[in-house]
């Protein structure tokens, strides 16, 4: 319509030009409105002339701890990314861009900071990447997503949870469909109010223990905050630093508080550590011990340990373990388990959900050949992104059943509120009963009070009588 | 807080002395003959902690028996080691007449290889040992004890006895410190460097092998696992003297007794300045450690 408007002016100024009355143009004038036109008839031209040149892929850069001690987060993620990347190239790519293919190019972070600042660079600048994705870790994360911002390059999180990633930051290029550590502790508050109803009893205090990163000590801070209104007591608080060899000395500290509850933030290494030596000194909580994800949603943490160690342990879930129930999931299982060699969880589930995200985000982006336009563009996109199970890609099982790639997590949709942050993707809660993780309450299916789906074993029985 | 929460803290910081001193003492071993700084250390306990791993999850075999088939397969990986990669490097350095870097740095960039080949072909997947017996403690009044941490520390004390006997009772004992001592008098005297050099570091990392099969009841393995140990037994050397073995047993002592200890007062992540407090002061006050050696 713009180029049509245009057209329509330049012939017009030709017409009006060619009406003027009075004296006759001179060669000058005739010369200076030639030229006038030729020049915008040129402008014209480039404008209405339709894009026909898409590009081949849309280079994409991932950052993510492939090496050291976060690497077993990184391979999971990359793992579903991979399979998301192989099925949407072979359907067709983005058809908006004329079936051009997207193309993962992975940096590695090195499970540190510094890692992704330097990996970030080099994949904007040198790789020039028109979205990054990344990186695991908050702390990494949090830093690494300045570059994005410095060069105007949207920055997809993945897993990471630090609340000022995206909010009071003031960055634009920032988007987040995973909750923040404040959603997390906002939602522990009805989660024990219903398992309180429901049982009858109710923990009067509780103990933090938290690796020393942001991820830690973020949800820590939540967490008292919303405690104190609640009325529960602190009796302990542990911030430890991550990869420590021996957890003796916090077992001793929650040996002599005695705490109702223990809430925890540990990675896989810390938290088989702890837990074997928890088991081996009868640790014991009687309502519980919740762990915010990180090692808990790793699997190869289950695989570490003897069931014994992690029963009746309450997990905050990233995302709806129902949904395993669903076709989807074998389907997936099967593909990534025979490279892994053990079931999928959360992280690899959230590479590849995120990726199809990704997919709907580019099909809406206006292309430009111009990387910087592009780039703000595709931030467009993100900005305006809604995905609900109404109108989110569908594909196609082997089966012939379909299913929503991007709201597999049971997300009920992703939209991005001013701050870049999803303000629907809350978490589950789920408990180890018999050795399965068992779903007890969801904040998707009832925002925001979210629904008790069955009560706790609440209080945990003690060590002798299990 | 209570006496027995104290006395608790102090036991765990024993315990927690014996791991760290399995790690040390081959360290300080390897130096106080070879004079080489083996920054590999770290990434070779975790090789070894794969090797008895593997063993228990291919074939059953439990972590304390599979330190018979882990301990000598450690001393030849050490023996090799020493004689094909360390032993030329350090000849071509003598010889270029500049200091000992080059050592350091291959040790340094061997300890990223072991790492990096590990993550390839083991994955960085988490890995645990699970035994019945794993969870088992000895509970002595207000104390309890896990035993497989007893066994740690009995097999550390054990270990250390062992090398003192070799060191003191055997011809290879005396020959293995005489080249510590002064390397070209004891050349001078008939003895072969180069064996006693790959000898010695053979054994370093045998004791690696016993220490990380060990460890497996109660620990974890994963492709890094063995960085914070490696660095961990850095600092204890150095603290308890560089190339002294009564040095290195002391300083992984301390060291686990001061990070115990302190952890029960401050967050761990405080405790841990603790450690390293001391061993700057230890250093400032004698630069040689609490033990070390004064070079001939």
């Amino acid at each position: 319509m713009r180029r049509l408007t245009l057209v329509l002016l330049v012939v017009a100024t030709v017409l009006l030009a060619s009406c003027a009355p009075a004296a006759a143009p001179t060669p000058e004038v005739i010369t200076k409105i030639e030229t006038q036109v030729v020049k915008e008839t040129q402008v014209v031209e480039k404008l209405v002339t339709p894009v026909m040149e898409y590009p081949d892929e849309v280079r994409i850069g991932v950052v993510l701890p492939l090496t050291a001690g976060a690497a077993i987060y990184g391979e999971q993620t990359r793992a579903g990314l991979d399979v998301a990347l192989e099925e949407i190239n072979s359907s067709g790519g983005i058809e908006s861009l004329g079936g051009a293919k997207i193309n993962l190019i992975y940096g590695d972070s090195k499970s540190t900071p510094d890692g992704a600042l330097a990996e970030s660079e080099r994949l904007v600048n040198q790789e020039n990447v028109a979205v990054l994705m990344g990186a695991f870790q908050s702390g990494v994360t949090f830093a690494a997503s300045t570059v994005a911002e410095k060069y105007h390059v949207p920055w997809h999180v993945l897993a990471s949870v630090k609340d000022e990633i995206t909010k009071d930051r003031g960055f634009k290029y920032i988007f987040r469909d995973q909750k923040f550590t404040g959603m997390d502790a906002e939602q522990m508050v009805p989660v024990l109010n219903a398992f309180a109803e429901a049982t009858g009893v109710r923990p009067k205090t509780y103990a933090l223990l938290v690796e020393g990163g942001d991820w830690g000590r973020s949800t820590g801070t939540n967490l008292k905050k919303l405690f104190a209104g609640e009325g529960y007591e602190l009796v302990m608080e542990e911030v430890y630093p991550s990869g420590q060899a021996d957890f003796t000395a916090q077992v001793l500290k929650l040996k002599e508080a005695q705490p109702d509850m223990l809430h925890l933030c540990m990675y896989t290494a810390d938290h088989i550590l702890f837990s074997k030596e928890a088991m081996a000194q009868e640790l014991y909580f009687p309502f519980g011990i919740f762990s915010y994800g990180g090692g808990s949603e790793d699997p190869t943490l289950y695989t570490s340990l003897p069931p014994e160690a992690v029963e009746y342990m309450f997990v905050e879930e990233d995302w709806d373990m129902r949904r395993m129930a669903e076709p989807w999931y074998p389907y997936l299982n099967d593909i990534i388990k025979a490279k892994l060699g053990y079931d999928i969880g959360i992280h690899v589930i959230r590479g590849y959900a995120q990726l199809y995200t990704l997919k709907d985000v580019l099909e809406r982006a206006v292309y430009s050949p111009d990387l910087a336009t592009y780039r703000d563009n595709i931030r467009d996109a993100y900005a305006a992104t809604y995905i609900t199970p109404e109108n989110a890609y569908m594909r196609e099982l082997p089966s012939g059943e379909k299913f929503a790639p991007s709201l597999i997590r049971g997300v009920s949709r992703v939209v991005f509120d001013a701050e870049g942050q999803n303000p629907f993707a809350y978490g589950n809660v789920s408990q180890i009963i018999d050795g399965e993780r068992t779903m007890l309450f969801t904040m998707w299916d009832d925002l925001p009070t979210g629904k008790l789906l069955r009560p706790p074993v609440w209080p945990i029985p003690p060590w002798d009588e299990r | 807080m209570s006496p027995e929460v104290l006395i608790s803290a102090f036991i765990t910081g024993i315990i927690l002395g014996g791991l760290y001193m399995v790690v040390a003492v081959g360290y300080s071993l390897i130096f106080g003959v070879i004079r080489v700084i083996n920054l590999a250390h770290g990434s070779l306990l975790m090789l070894f902690m794969y090797a008895g791993f593997w063993l228990w999850h291919f074939f059953g075999i439990d972590p304390y028996v599979s330190i018979l088939l882990v301990a000598p397969l450690a001393f030849a990986c050490g023996y090799l080691l020493q004689d094909t990669l360390v032993r030329p490097m350090y000849e071509h350095e003598k010889s270029a007449v500049s200091g000992p870097l080059g050592v350091l740095l291959m040790t340094a960039g061997l300890g990223i290889v072991l790492q990096n080949v590990a993550m390839l072909v083991f994955k960085s997947d988490t890995r645990g040992v699970i035994v019945p017996y794993a969870q088992r403690v000895i509970r002595l009044g207000f104390l309890s004890l896990t035993i497989t941490r007893l066994a740690m520390i009995g097999i550390a004390l054990a270990m250390v006895a062992a090398l003192h006997w070799l060191l003191t009772r055997t011809e290879l004992g005396t020959a293995i410190r005489a080249v510590g001592q002064n390397r070209e008098a004891a050349a001078m005297c008939g003895v072969n460097i180069r064996r006693i050099y790959a000898i010695t570091f053979g054994i370093g990392t045998a004791m690696l092998g016993i220490g990380g099969c060990a460890m497996l009841p109660f620990y974890l393995v994963q492709p890094w696992i063995g960085v914070p140990l490696g660095s961990k037994s850095s600092m204890i050397v150095v603290l308890g003297g560089l190339g002294s073995i009564p040095g290195a047993m002391l300083g992984a002592m301390i060291i686990g007794v001061v990070e115990a200890v302190g952890a029960q007062f401050v967050p761990a992540t405080a405790a841990s300045i603790f450690s390293l407090l001391l061993f700057l002061a230890v250093l400032f006050v004698r630069p040689k450690g609490l033990m070390g050696v004064v070079e001939a």
